[in-house]
């Protein structure tokens, strides 16, 4: 005899009966994703800032170096200046 | 309604209107619909999913929790959960299927962090065993939820998916994610530990 699932069979055909919580989530929801979307967002505006930066620096640097190297008599003028006292 | 794609076993088919000539479009699966103008990134389709089910879920997650702000949030929760998997989604089976799998989860994950928080007085065992056919539902429900917070999380989400959501075996297997022989081994245990707390509560049972 399974008394006493019956019990608990029945107690649940009560507990369906009883009315839900009305729950309006949908405003609270899109507004999740949208704080979520900025975040992301933000996320990659300042990862797009740093590496702007760091690639501003890097050419920067670079266009130096080129600009050395890319001198035709800039070694010439570099040995006359080691030998000419 | 004129335009709009008609969404049937994931294929669109237009049906011209007599009248004007025009295409009159039926949408069988305003879901499916929704889902796709949500892909596209039309904002408004997610919300109206959420209107249209956010009834079901709370109804299910009503049996996970007796607060209303928690259950508010737990709906949230599912949808959240729900938007960032929308890709994943396979219209195999209706939204609202996948959508009560994520809400199970939800609810599971919920016990499970409440188990350590949760006092002693609230896993007390029933000291009355009133008729339920007396009760009113919100008591009845409330009785059973206190019943079934004093077995361990696993048992008390068997228990809650067989009597509460009259859930076939097959189906809780499908919500949990468990194997069909798992949630069999599962409930019996479950019943067995629900005998023995009722029994040292003092219920016992009616030979005829």
């Amino acid at each position: 005899m399974k008394d006493h699932l019956t019990y608990v069979t029945r107690m649940a055909e009560r507990a369906r009966l009883e009315p839900v919580p009305d729950v309006h989530a949908a405003t609270a929801v899109m507004a999740r994703l949208r704080s979520e979307v900025r975040q992301n967002d933000l996320v990659l505006a300042w990862m797009a800032a740093a590496s702007a930066a760091l690639a501003a620096g890097v050419s920067a640097y670079s266009l130096t170096i080129l600009r050395a190297l890319s001198d035709p008599l800039a070694t010439l003028f570099q040995m006359s200046a080691t030998l000419i006292p | 309604m004129t335009s709009a794609a008609l969404a049937l076993d994931g294929r669109a088919a237009g049906v011209s209107s007599h009248a004007t000539g025009e295409p009159v479009v039926l949408t069988l699966d305003p879901d499916r619909a929704d889902i796709e103008a949500c892909l596209r990134g039309e904002g408004s389709a997610y919300a109206r999913i959420v209107r249209r089910h956010e009834g079901d879920i709370a109804r299910q997650l009503w049996r996970f929790t007796r607060d209303r702000d928690e259950l508010e949030d737990m709906v949230q929760d599912v949808f959240i959960e729900a938007y960032r998997g929308l890709r994943s989604f396979r219209s195999r089976a209706p939204f609202l299927h996948w959508l009560r799998r994520i809400a199970t989860r939800t609810g599971y994950r919920y016990w499970r962090q409440r188990e350590r928080d949760r006092a002693a007085r609230d896993r007390a065992a029933p000291d009355s065993f009133p008729t339920p056919e007396d009760q009113e539902p919100s008591e009845a429900a409330e009785y059973l939820f206190r019943v079934f917070q004093c077995l361990p999380v696993d048992d008390r989400l068997v228990l809650t998916l067989l009597y509460f959501e009259r859930c076939s075996t097959e189906e809780i297997a499908a919500r949990i994610g468990w194997s069909r022989a798992l949630v069999k081994v599962r409930a019996f245990r479950a019943r067995k530990k629900l005998r023995r707390l009722m029994e040292q509560a003092g219920y016992r049972e009616v030979t005829p």
